[in-house]
């Protein structure tokens, strides 16, 4: 593989700027891997290789003119197909939109624009973000690069596959159940859900109003931190953005964790029927390193998982179904088998148990608020397995899920994923920390030390069929 | 025999309008009543008290 992509978004700065490489260098290198890869892992719908070269080209000259776009500038990467793109299809992965081409730009899309981005395409996803994995659908799935058998965990798909497979260094995702850091975990990569309203939504296809999110996954804590950077800020055109001030996530990363209080709420995953060993001794390494880093560890009670679950599950099929519901009636089986079943389920949820569903998330977001009082961060499991083969899912539809992700779209709190170590049979692990509202530097400040303390970073890519 | 929930499943449905067959709906009924199953333990915690309004009250919670 080119050396160019495995080189993260800061030297890759640094050597556009002292012209060492130029981004036309860097996104024929990354054309060139995702013509080599992209046949075994499906990580795209559409690909954009004639505007990704008219982006570097203005990249490069932007800069040899002394306009400098940030760190993000001249960097390729691919968005998920539930953003609108001007011009350019927007399908959500599915048949009901295969013709769809909006006019106008998502606030995400505008802003990595405007930071100088490299346009290569759009990414798969599960339909409409929705439930997956749907084998019906009109594009491939994509494929988890560590195995092409199992499944990448969630709606952000093509992203995760396109970052380990060494195409793009970072993406922007959407998590409204966990579909950042979900895939993430499963895949490797390191993915942030921000606090509710930190990213605009607008212009990207809803899922759920109130639990939908838009954060970037990365290769890196750093790559990561440097496109929260280029998408976060206030947008008067998204009802849900908060306008709070944006910190400089690339300065949190160098801060010391000593006397950093994490609290750890083992009853949520370590006596877990499902847990996978493997996972929770990557969570206890973890802990084991914050330790040794200076940190002070705390064991703290958070609400019954079941109740976060339930309130999550109750309002996204039900604000999906309210998305939903003009389509669904009028072309309930263009949808995936899968989402056909989500559908006709989510159509019976009554205003009363949306409105019971609101009354617990309220409560536990003040009961979630109120161990901040006490610790920092919070670290927890991701996922409590690691990625199932797709014929080991048994009903994507139910309650029983590995992911404990639902509390932090629940309550918005900010919600990173972070990789740990490969298991013995070769995929990854990985935890998960949540912090204050609107904090997510202090997720990142400990999630960096953990990156430089755990087996992670001496992981390699998978490797691919060429 | 058929789980007397189901004529509860299809009712909803048809009030939804969502044009479906008996096998679906008899298929999906375990999904349905497993979603039931988490909407009723809401009922163990609610208190007249909680109510939604707030739900979006984010804001920076100072370190202490």
């Amino acid at each position: 593989m080119n050396e160019l992509l495995t080189t993260d978004i800061a030297s890759l700065g640094r050597m556009l700027r002292k012209s060492q490489v130029s981004s036309v260098e860097i996104t024929e290198a990354a054309l060139k891997r995702m013509a080599d890869v992209e046949p075994a892992i499906h990580a795209f719908i559409t690909t954009t290789p004639e505007r990704a070269m008219e982006d570097a080209r203005r990249a490069d000259a932007d800069l040899r003119a002394g306009k400098d776009r940030g760190p993000l500038h001249g960097i390729p990467t691919g968005i998920k197909d539930i953003y609108d793109t001007a011009g350019i299809r927007t399908t959500c992965h599915s048949r009901l939109l295969m013709d769809n081409v909006p006019t106008t730009d998502s606030t995400v899309v505008s802003a990595l624009k405007e930071a100088g981005t490299v346009l290569l395409g759009k990414l798969a996803t599960n339909e409409f973000a929705f439930a997956g994995p749907g084998f019906d659908l009109p594009f491939p799935l994509a494929l988890n690069p560590w195995n092409l058998d199992h499944y990448t965990g969630g709606s952000s798909a093509g992203s995760v596959a396109a970052i380990m497979a060494g195409i793009m260094r970072f993406s922007p995702g959407s998590d409204t159940g966990g579909s950042i850091r979900g895939p993430a975990a499963w895949c490797g990569t390191v993915g942030i859900k921000p606090t509710y309203g930190r990213v605009s939504r607008h212009g990207v296809f809803p899922l759920s109003w109130t639990l939908d999110h838009c954060g970037p996954l990365g290769r890196t804590v750093e790559d990561t931190a440097l496109a929260l950077q280029a998408m976060a800020g206030h947008d008067s055109a998204d009802p849900g953005s908060a306008d709070v001030p944006v910190d400089d996530y690339a300065a949190a990363l160098s801060r010391p964790v000593k006397g950093m209080r994490i609290g750890v709420p083992y009853h949520w995953f370590m006596n877990a029927p499902n847990a996978d060993p493997e996972v929770l001794s990557g969570i206890e390494l973890a802990i084991e390193q914050l330790g040794k880093a200076g940190c002070i560890i705390e064991e703290i009670r958070l609400p019954d998982f079941g109740l976060f679950a339930a309130a999550a599950r109750v309002l996204l099929t039900g604000e999906g179904w309210a998305v939903h519901r003009q389509m669904a009636k009028d072309r309930l089986n263009d949808y995936a088998q899968c989402n056909v079943g989500r559908l006709i389920v989510g159509s019976t949820i009554s205003g009363a148990q949306i409105v019971d569903a609101q009354r617990v998330r309220r409560m536990l977001t003040d009961q979630v608020n109120e161990v901040f009082n006490r610790v920092d961060v919070i670290l927890t499991a991701t996922v409590l397995e690691t990625s199932p083969r797709f014929d080991a899912i048994a009903n994507p539809m139910g309650s029983a899920s590995p992911m404990q992700t639902t509390p932090a779209n629940v309550t918005g709190h900010p919600a990173l994923s972070l990789p740990v170590k490969l298991t013995k049979a070769g995929f990854p692990t990985a935890l998960q920390l949540i912090g204050r509202p609107f904090d997510e530097s202090h997720v990142f400040t400990v999630a960096a030390e953990l990156e430089r303390r755990l087996p992670w970073k001496d992981v390699a890519l998978p490797e691919l069929p060429a | 025999m058929k789980d007397p929930r189901l004529d509860e499943f299809r009712l909803l449905v048809q009030r939804a309008e969502l044009t479906v067959t008996e096998q679906q709906l008899e298929d999906l009924l375990p999904t349905y009543l497993d979603l039931q199953a988490q909407v009723a333990i809401f009922d163990d915690v609610l208190t007249p008290a909680l109510e939604p309004a707030t739900v979006f009250r984010l804001t920076p919670l100072e370190a202490k």
